[in-house]
């Protein structure tokens, strides 16, 4: 009997097995074997690898262009991640509260999730930071700020913080809707007692709301992690061709497996699997680190 | 029991149907081949036809351009003659727009079929080459594609092939990198002569600047082709390429690279660059300033005049003119940089007859002529008229005595390609020191 249930367990198990094996576990183990060699081009045959051992790695941390991505990424995630996620946590806060026509507010923060990161990113530097017309141009000149109206923001001095303002703007509706949603699952019974112990909004968000919504926070930070390590996109947009301002590890890794320029770029699939290998250990600690700090606790309200 | 029975079963029709998913990716099978129309029989080649009403011969070709494009209107109506006078084949098109170039090694490396292959000539002589296509001279030698097809681009194609004389790749756009400029604005401005030198460049912008424009604008990113034509004309394509790949910074320290630095700087100074220039993402500056007429110069390919299309409307005097010689070149004023976008067989390809006389029918002078007249490219054979807007970089071609490979050259370091980019937006927006450009460059090269 115990072997026809090992058995059934494993016919249970076969397909969902057989699908991580095939699409995590094998390009998991390819990609840090490649890593580890020097080939011609992402599909070459395993004959045709010549091993390398660490030096991609060690030829990674001497590239500045590589640490300029990884600074770079690292301010992504902590001044993009304190203004996406505190904006996101406001927001949904006042649309909690019980604010008047909170269902139009809500769809307006989120739309800019609904359209797609090139045209929006196209928007941001084609109009809001058009250096003749925009709308940043146009604001500042109409309000008389004449030293703000003249800043090029898409000159290299400010191009990193343009581009990361437009994917702030960006991401705050798709967090603002998971702490939301995390905020109203809160009994109102809570409140109700507060404010007949006589707290104020700023003790009840900072005694009632913000603690019930740890693990939802922790949530945020994790999904804010994983998306920020792998910027990508906004950066090919707010450069067409890469540049040290913009340049994040996935363009990178980008660049040296499939190169982006019209010449023939000299292209280096072990240099950009490490770089892959890096990002993914680069995510896993950070996750461990946040699970320190900010420990699951079991909640029941 | 019977709940074990179900699972089991269950269990058993997922794993069936996984297994009958991964067969969907298997190579299809070979059919019987017929030589298409126009080619003579190889012999030893004869093939039985596929029987009347049964299934055709597959022909797949893995465009680079999206299908909404006027190109691709184009090419289904040459593939529309070439199935008509070939009826036992089919052409399976994948619309796969540029970005095909990432994909297509590793998609013939994982055996997927494809026939006909198609890229930037960097693109598929570096990630393909002779490795993966076929050799086609027996099925263009003697053709009247060989006869009409121009010579500068046989010879370009051949270029990239071991022996320089096979036909592995088949020219199929050829495009100019030159300055383009508006000619109402230098006609407003009195230049009635084009620049040739340096010093003339220089009179003909201040000419321009006192007219109320800005003489020349650049987008990020074609400043690189832009400072390579000038570096390629001075040092030469090989020295360039070398710069290009340089990770000591040693090669930055050359006089050349300095003197590249102020002309540029110098062009900044005297307000010939437009104000905006350090900070254009493409395309603002093509589309918002060149195009809308506030510059009068800028740097670009031969396709330009095509996408500026509607911005531009039919009003707007279009004129292409040689990049003016930088001090000491080694090339004279009339030298243009060149590229073309290429066409390949793969050695997996099952018709290559078939495959040929396809390629025949997209460079038969009705088809080049179609993507002269609705796309604006220039043609790759002879006997295709330019529109207007193109007349000048037909006219630039015939003039010319040298021409080099676009950008200046045809080998580069993506990563030292971000330091340079990064480095000459700051340049031409006047925010460091030609100097600190050089020193900027080598600091960044040495980590």
């Amino acid at each position: 009997m115990k072997k026809r249930n090992r058995l059934f367990i494993l016919a249970s198990l076969g397909p969902a097995l057989l699908c991580f094996a095939v699409m995590f576990a094998y390009p998991l183990v390819r990609t840090i074997l490649m890593s580890l060699y020097r080939l011609p081009s992402l599909s070459s045959r395993m004959t045709d690898w010549e091993y390398l051992g660490l030096q991609n790695y060690t030829e990674l941390f001497k590239s500045s262009v590589f640490i300029a991505s990884l600074k770079n990424i690292a301010l992504i995630w902590l001044i993009g991640g304190a203004l996406t996620l505190s904006i996101a946590l406001l927001f949904a806060v006042i649309l909690a509260s019980g604010v008047k026509g909170k269902r139009f507010w809500r769809s307006a923060i989120y739309l800019p999730n609904t359209v797609s990161a090139v045209a929006l990113s196209t928007m941001w530097l084609q109009y809001i930071f058009q250096n003749k017309f925009g709308l940043l141009k146009q604001l500042f000149t109409g309000l008389g700020l004449e030293s703000l109206a003249k800043i090029n923001w898409t000159s290299p001095k400010y191009l990193f913080w343009a581009m990361l303002l437009s994917y702030v703007f960006g991401s705050v509706g798709y967090f603002m809707l998971i702490f939301l949603s995390g905020i109203e699952r809160i009994p109102h019974d809570l409140y109700e007692c507060a404010r007949l112990d006589g707290a104020g909004n700023w003790t009840q968000f900072w005694r009632i709301t913000f603690p019930l919504i740890r693990d939802v926070f922790r949530t945020c930070l994790t999904l804010w992690t994983v998306t920020s390590v792998n910027f990508f996109v906004w950066a090919r947009m707010f450069s067409s061709k890469a540049s040290v301002v913009t340049i994040t590890p996935v363009y990178y890794l980008y660049d040296k497996v499939f190169g982006t320029a019209n010449a023939g770029t000299v292209l280096n699939v072990g240099a950009g699997a490490a770089v892959g290998v890096l990002v993914a250990v680069i995510v896993l600690v950070t996750y461990s680190v946040m699970n320190r700090l900010l420990k699951e606790e079991e909640l029941e309200y | 029991m019977k709940k074990k029975l179900l699972a089991m079963m269950l269990a058993a029709m997922m794993l069936l149907s996984l297994a009958a998913c991964s067969k969907g990716n298997d190579t299809p099978e070979q059919k019987a081949d017929t030589p298409p129309a126009g080619t003579n029989q190889m012999p030893g080649e004869t093939t039985p036809a596929p029987e009347p009403g049964g299934e055709k011969n597959v022909i797949t070709y893995w465009a680079q351009w999206s299908e909404n494009e006027t190109q691709a209107d184009v090419l289904k109506d040459a593939i529309a003659r070439f199935e008509a006078e070939n009826q036992d084949y089919t052409v399976e098109v994948n619309w796969a727009g540029r970005d095909v170039r990432d994909i297509l090694r590793a998609s013939i490396d994982s055996g997927i079929q494809i026939d006909i292959v198609e890229g930037d000539f960097s693109n598929i002589t570096a990630n393909l080459g002779e490795d993966y296509l076929m050799d086609l001279t027996e099925y263009i030698a003697g053709t009247e594609l060989a006869n009409t097809i121009t010579e500068g681009m046989a010879s370009f194609a051949k270029s990239f092939t071991s022996d320089g004389n096979s036909w592995y790749y088949i020219p199929e756009q050829p495009f100019v990198g030159t300055l383009f400029y508006n000619k109402a604005i230098f006609a407003e401005a009195g230049v009635d002569k084009l620049p040739t030198t340096w010093g003339e460049f220089l009179d003909c912008c201040q000419k321009i600047k006192d007219a109320g424009y800005d003489p020349i604008t650049v987008d990020d990113a074609y400043q690189q082709s832009m400072y390579g034509h000038y570096l390629a004309m001075v040092k030469g394509v090989e020295w360039v390429g070398k710069l290009l790949t340089d990770k000591s910074g040693a090669l930055w320290s050359d006089p050349a690279v300095l003197q590249m630095a102020k002309d540029f700087a110098d062009l900044r100074a005297k307000g010939y660059f437009a104000e905006t220039v350090g900070s254009n993402v493409f395309p603002a500056a093509q589309n918002g300033e060149f195009a809308l007429g506030t510059a009068a110069m800028y740097y670009n390919g031969s396709w330009l005049p095509n996408e500026v299309a509607e911005i531009t409307g039919d009003d707007f005097q279009w004129g292409a003119m040689f990049f003016p010689a930088p001090e000491n070149s080694m090339y004279p004023y009339s030298t243009y940089t060149t590229g073309c976008q290429f066409f390949g067989v793969t050695k997996t390809c099952a018709h290559p007859e078939a495959a040929a006389a396809l390629l025949r029918e997209f460079l038969s002078v009705q088809t080049q002529q179609d993507l002269v007249d609705q796309a604006q490219c220039i043609p790759v054979v002879s006997g295709v008229t330019l529109p207007a807007n193109l007349a000048d970089v037909g006219k630039l071609m015939d003039e010319s005595t040298d021409a080099f490979v676009w950008g200046g050259s045809s080998i580069e370091d993506g990563e030292i390609r971000a330091i340079i980019n990064a480095a000459f937006s700051e340049l031409v927006g006047g925010t460091i020191s030609p100097e600190e450009f050089v020193s900027q460059i080598q600091s960044q090269l040495n980590g």
